[in-house]
């Protein structure tokens, strides 16, 4: 029992920092600062950043709240730690809860509570903006995530996401919801603060609640955010695009983690491309897309697939 | 077994102690936080008992919800981050903990004959003897010349700070002959026609001598001069010899004579700068207001223009209806809070002058024992222990007898599989029965505390005896000042004003305009009322 849960944890932690670091990678890959120059040195950049950083001066800004700004980064780093615990990296890895994708869901807001203090405790005016833009992410992506699931919850029949990737081990979903997958990945832009929807951290505010931040802190926030943004990808994968499974056609011809890590970082990759190609959204702007646009048409997405599910029972 | 016991307890503090934090926190952003880490903490519960689904629910549920009740106390409260009572209690010297917690003021209010030798102390003319104090740290005293044990500075004579400087004729505090002012060592742009603290640092506010001893700051163009040390003098910038700080130019050109806060050459009053958002900033130059930066405006005069009174001529003042010491010409909008002005009248509640008003920075017009039954009236949340306590007991004793003698089922142990009829049971359970009647419980304590609350605050009927420095408040938190033998009267002054802003004077009762404060008589505070300014 033991054995097993030291396992798990360990393979956890080998997917957080796979993860993570390869999303640094291809963030470096994609921006256009990399034009003409991409090589193999880029694989080695992330660590070149985390040792510049590990070694930069760790200050602290003037009259902070002391015991938020510390422990923010910390918050952020737990919160990513604990989600990845359901997410299914193959048939054997994963901490199969009967309520794992809920549980993922909802561990995403913690996330937003260790921004919303990153800001406030910097008691600067940047950092109080960046504070309240948190909180409307919250409000954004909480309620149309959650609608976004729902379509495969129910084809699955359940909460678990084990149970989603089994039951996609013929047909992805992303075959017959591809509207799902659309609003899943808009509703997961509002939860990891890329681009069009940073304004917590964007530069026009001067880096927001980061902006203070330096050294080990910065290290394990931006760690965080980019294990949130790879975690997401992941669920998103397990979710729509089969998870563990090869292309029916195709078939697993590569190992179970392998393709899980392969879709993992394709929905990365597209997640950084559209932000590159898309201006910036203002936190109301971003409201407004998400409970006048994401919203409908997720109801519009649930009725759909209620129906094919009634009628075509995949 | 030992695990699961171990996790319960650790929870249940974590529960309790968020709980118990929340109340005692004056920052509203942490208040929120304390509760929703109080919740978490249930929610790690709910996972010991396997109820997985409502453990998650209960996260998303408080942690969303709290978030936005944070966002909007931010947004609406005038002190989300309990700064402006960490300030007030700065000024007062309470001990206790730092930024953005309110604790009880310690021990009893000071007796009269402390009062009158703090009195004595604060207005005894300056002189070596009266013994030395930090410049940064007025708390700090001492008979002799030393070092400060907070700071290490070198300690000053008390309100005779140029002595430091070794002028052989320092100015006095009250020799306004020789004083052109008061300004602060490290904030020169802060002017001030009496003495007092400064209100960005809180320091000793210093004369500023009218004659150029040697010891004035520079006045010549292309000079500088260290904030701290006005007696250093370079021709170019640098650091100063003595702290080490960066040399500052010194204000005004060469041979231009500064304007005088009290009176040009011609012996008429001089233009005053003030900010339209904290009148009580007054500069004799223009600049930026040390609280908020926006720039100084013109003053009317050198005292706010009475309530009542009309220009020469006949023109008629406008003033808000909130914000009393706005005034303008002509009709417009206030530049605080956007509202209409309307024609001064009367009955509005006027902002005193200056000289009038006690300052409210500094502390040093306001009684200690007012400033205590003050701080322990805001306190509300001490006032409100005992019945948290007695009512948690209450519901604990409740809970603790449900769940011994009620015959509905337990959880059923172990892992269940199907998590719709894992709620279920769990809501029809024992355990969850038992909750919801403590949670009805905690409720009917909070309404019963709202009541006894309001009951508490009404003011007591005439000639009933009050306890010497009683204080009531309702359980919205208004303070009613009593002392002993004193009734709801205004006294022979017949002024009203705020606590928290004294500036603010009426007639009569009513809500203090700036903060919506119940106004009590200003003898209640320790104040003579003085002139309202008319």
């Amino acid at each position: 029992m033991m054995e097993e849960h030291l396992r798990a944890a360990f393979l956890t932690l080998g997917w957080l920092t796979a993860g993570g670091y390869g999303v640094a990678v291809l963030e470096r890959w994609i921006s256009p600062a990399s034009a003409g120059v991409r090589s193999a040195r880029i694989l080695l950049q992330p660590l070149a950043s985390a040792a510049r950083l590990l070694r930069a001066a760790d200050h602290l800004p003037p009259h902070p709240d002391g015991a938020l700004f510390r422990t923010a980064p910390l918050i952020a780093v737990a919160t990513v730690v604990l989600a990845a615990w359901v997410v299914p990296f193959g048939p054997a890895t994963a901490a199969d809860t009967p309520i794992g994708l809920f549980y993922f869901i909802v561990l995403l807001g913690p996330f937003v509570v260790a921004l919303a203090n990153a800001g406030w405790g910097t008691n600067s005016k940047y950092g109080l903006v960046a504070s309240m833009r948190a909180a409307s992410h919250l409000v954004a992506y909480e309620v149309a995530l959650g609608f976004a699931i729902l379509g495969p919850a129910m084809a699955a029949e359940s909460l678990s996401l084990v149970r989603i990737v089994e039951a996609q081990e013929h047909l992805w979903f992303v075959v017959w919801q591809p509207l799902g997958l659309g609003l899943y990945l808009a509703s997961a832009l509002f939860a990891v603060y890329r681009r069009p929807f940073d304004t917590p951290i964007a530069g026009e505010i001067a880096g927001g609640a980061l902006a203070e931040y330096g050294g080990t802190r910065l290290l394990l926030f931006r760690a965080a955010l980019a294990v949130l943004l790879f975690l997401t990808a992941a669920a998103g994968a397990a979710i729509y695009l089969g998870g563990w499974h090869g292309p029916p056609v195709v078939g697993p011809f590569l190992p179970a983690p392998v393709w899980m890590l392969l879709k993992s970082y394709a929905l990365v990759a597209l997640l950084l491309w559209v932000g590159r190609r898309t201006p910036r959204f203002g936190h109301d702007q971003m409201l407004r897309f998400s409970w006048k646009i994401v919203l409908p048409v997720a109801f519009v997405n649930l009725a759909v697939t209620g129906i094919l599910i009634l009628v075509l029972d995949p | 077994m030992l695990i699961e016991w171990a996790l319960f307890l650790a929870l249940s503090a974590v529960a309790l102690t968020g709980a118990a934090m929340m109340l005692l926190t004056m920052s509203m952003y942490r208040a929120g936080l304390f509760l929703m880490v109080s919740f978490l903490a249930l929610a790690g519960m709910f996972f010991l008992l396997q109820a997985d689904l409502i453990a998650v629910i209960q996260i998303m549920m408080n942690v969303g919800g709290m978030l936005i009740m944070i966002l909007f106390m931010v947004m609406m409260m005038i002190d989300p981050g309990g700064e402006m009572m960490w300030d007030m209690k700065r000024q007062m010297k309470l001990p206790g903990p730092g930024a953005f917690s309110m604790s009880m003021p310690r021990g009893e209010p000071p007796t009269a004959g402390e009062q009158e030798s703090e009195a004595e102390q604060q207005h005894s003319p300056a002189s070596a003897e009266a013994g030395y104090t930090c410049p940064m740290h007025p708390e700090v005293r001492s008979d002799e010349p030393g070092a400060c044990p907070k700071c290490g500075m070198d300690l000053v004579p008390v309100r005779d700070p140029a002595a430091a400087s070794g002028s052989a004729e320092p100015p006095q505090a009250g020799d306004q002959d020789a004083v052109r002012g008061y300004t602060c060592p490290m904030h020169p742009e802060v002017r001030s026609d009496a003495p007092g603290s400064c209100p960005i640092c809180g320091m000793q506010l210093v004369p500023v001598p009218r004659e150029d001893t040697g010891n004035a700051p520079a006045e010549a163009e292309g000079e500088y001069t260290c904030p701290m040390h006005p007696e250093v003098v370079a021709d170019k910038p640098g650091s100063c010899p003595k702290c080490g700080m960066d040399l500052v130019p010194a204000s005004p050109a060469a041979g231009a004579e500064p304007p005088d806060a009290a009176a040009d050459a011609d012996g008429e009053k001089a233009d005053v700068y003030t900010c339209p958002m904290h009148p009580e900033i007054r500069s004799d130059r223009p600049g930026p207001c040390p609280k908020c930066g926006m720039d100084l405006v013109p003053a009317h005069d050198s005292a706010p223009t009475p309530v009542g009174t009309q220009e020469a001529g006949g023109a008629v003042e406008y003033t808000c209806p909130m914000h009393p010491e706005v005034r303008s010409d002509e009709p417009g909008s206030c530049p605080k809070c956007a509202m209409d002005l309307v024609p001064a009248t009367s009955e509005s509640p006027t902002v005193a002058a200056e000289e009038d008003a006690p300052a409210m920075h500094g502390g040093h017009q306001m009684s200690p024992a007012a400033h205590h039954q003050m701080m322990v009236g805001m306190a509300m949340s001490t006032e409100q222990l005992p019945w948290a306590i007695g009512i948690g007991v209450l519901s604990g004793g409740s809970l603790a007898a449900l769940v011994a003698w009620t015959p509905w089922r337990t959880v059923p142990r172990g892992p269940v599989g199907d998590a719709t009829a894992a709620v279920g049971e769990l809501l029809l359970s024992r355990y969850m029965m038992a909750f919801e009647g403590a949670a009805m419980l905690i409720l009917a304590g909070i309404a019963a505390g709202v009541i006894l609350g309001r009951r508490e605050g009404r003011p007591p009927r005439a000639g009933s005896d009050s306890a010497d420095g009683a204080v009531v408040h309702s359980h919205e938190g208004e303070v009613a000042m009593q002392h002993a033998n004193d009734q709801q009267t205004p006294g022979a002054s017949g002024v009203w004003t705020c606590p928290m802003h004294l500036e603010v004077r009426s007639d009569g009762p009513g809500k203090c305009p700036k903060c919506g404060m119940d106004l009590v008589p200003a003898e209640s505070l320790g104040d003579q009322g003085g002139s309202s300014g008319r």
